[in-house]
């Protein structure tokens, strides 16, 4: 997306939140009934009816939250916000499983 | 029968949600002594306890820097003429000038291996010694010491023994086996003579055994100093693992806590405060201006998606169908069904990906 630093931000959201939802969106479609983990691969049916059943309101909830929360961490002005409001959320979301100590700019 | 969710699986599902953020985000506990009030209170105790001194003897030690600089030459090739055909002064000087140039390169690689040893000894000192420091410390380190660890980290890390040091002591040391081989080789075709230069070959061959004997000590410096580089290397991959092991303990965000959802207001509000839609179309425009083939593209496998996905499905169950059917199962049924999977997670992954190119 182009224009001001704020909709590059916003792209930068985007981006997170489409690998998070195409991740959410294959499971669900591999729990999908007579799919993939129900015939192919015989996989209990009731954790594939919970998986299907639970998976669009998770989506529904981490995919807002991903975008606001890389969008505003990705632009100076919001970063002050986000880190003075919810650091702990903005490490959450940024968490990446890599070795750092507890500054948040080296993780 | 379709089952929809009810407002009781909902409101799970939400709880879920949060809750799986705040344990994503969930670091040990031990953080921050300054901004937390607990750990301050703590911090005297620890100082009364020992376990706050390992903080000072490493800050106060100065650290082993595994550095090793690259020999300064490669090992003198000894220029052997044949024995039969040359003159003896000649070879006499050629032998005399090898051995000088022998014996300082083993001089030198004596004391390289002098100060690898002593790099070595260093520095398994101070391993040892740290292991013991963050044993008696324990998991309860303080943020400074979380930094000075990680400091420690990166300074190993950007002084790791160079990889074309060993690679040139090994040269080194293949280049002295070949000419310990032609030494003896030409050791053993020059032939004892009866003659007036009976002197001067006596003297070309005690040159050529004190030449043979350098070569062997040079052979046996560079590969107590190859071993000693490689241990070197060894030691400081150790170190470097001792210390990523213990970093992994250490908090890297703090504890979620109320504030979390007044920031995330707060941030949705701000969010919502920049879209401004006369900017957003102009960037759009211009956006579409400028990359309108792909952002096509993207729209057009979108559409064709969403128009094949009944087709898609009704593929899905057809390849469940012969499934455990001895006589038709195949992989390819599977296969099938992955990519039948596949096609469809893909539209809400294509519609971020256009408005992302919007």
């Amino acid at each position: 997306m182009e224009g001001n630093a704020f909709f590059a931000a916003l792209s930068k959201g985007f981006t997170a939140a489409a690998f998070i939802m195409f991740l959410l969106a294959f499971v669900r479609n591999v729990a999908r009934k007579k799919g993939l983990g129900e015939s192919h691969f015989h996989w209990n049916p009731n954790s594939l009816l919970v998986i299907r059943r639970e998976i669009p309101l998770l989506m529904a909830f981490v995919i807002p939250v991903t975008i606001i929360t890389t969008s505003t961490s990705s632009t100076p002005e919001a970063f002050s916000l986000m880190t003075a409001w919810s650091p702990a959320l903005y490490s959450g979301v940024h968490r990446t499983g890599d070795i750092c100590a507890t500054d948040h700019e080296s993780c | 029968m379709k089952q929809y969710p009810t407002r009781y699986s909902i409101l799970i599902t939400w709880l879920a949600g949060v809750l799986l953020l705040c344990f994503s985000a969930f670091p040990a506990l031990a953080e921050n002594s300054e901004s937390s009030p607990v750990q301050s209170t703590k911090a005297p105790q620890q100082s009364d306890d020992g376990d706050q001194e390992p903080e000072k003897a490493e800050e106060s030690r100065p650290a082993v820097q595994p550095e090793l600089e690259k020999g300064t030459d490669s090992p003198p090739e000894i220029k052997l003429p044949q024995s039969a055909d040359a003159d003896i002064h000649e070879q006499v000087r050629a032998l005399q000038a090898s051995l000088k140039q022998r014996q300082a390169a083993v001089l030198e690689s004596r004391e390289q291996l002098n100060y690898a040893e002593s790099v070595l000894t260093r520095l398994q000192d101070e391993y040892k010694s740290f292991e013991l420091r963050l044993e008696k410390a324990g998991l309860n380190l303080t943020a400074s010491y979380a930094d000075l660890l990680k400091q420690r980290l990166e300074r190993l890390q950007r002084q790791s023994i160079a990889e074309d040091l060993i690679e040139g002591i090994e040269s080194k040391l293949s280049t002295a086996r070949e000419e310990q081989l032609r030494l003896e080789e030409f050791e053993a075709i020059a032939e004892p003579d009866d003659g007036a230069r009976s002197q001067l070959l006596s003297h070309r061959s005690e040159l050529l055994r004190n030449l043979h004997k350098a070569v062997t000590e040079h052979i046996d410096a560079l590969n107590e100093y190859y071993n000693t580089v490689t241990a070197l290397q060894d030691q400081v991959q150790d170190y470097q693992e001792l210390l990523q092991q213990r970093l992994f303990w250490l908090p890297s965000a703090v504890v979620v806590n109320a504030e979390t959802a007044g920031g995330l207001y707060q941030s949705a509000k701000w969010f919502i405060s920049q879209l401004r839609f006369d900017a957003l179309s102009n960037a759009i425009t211009r956006s579409v201006s400028e990359r309108g083939e792909r952002t096509g593209l993207v729209a057009l496998l979108l559409i064709v998606l969403v128009i094949k996905r009944k087709k898609i499905l009704n593929n899905l169950l057809a390849n469940s169908r012969p499934i455990g059917n001895v006589g038709q199962d195949r992989t390819a049924f599977t296969l099938h069904a992955l990519m039948n999977s596949f096609l469809l997670a893909c539209r809400g992954f294509l519609c971020f990906r256009w408005l992302l190119w919007c």
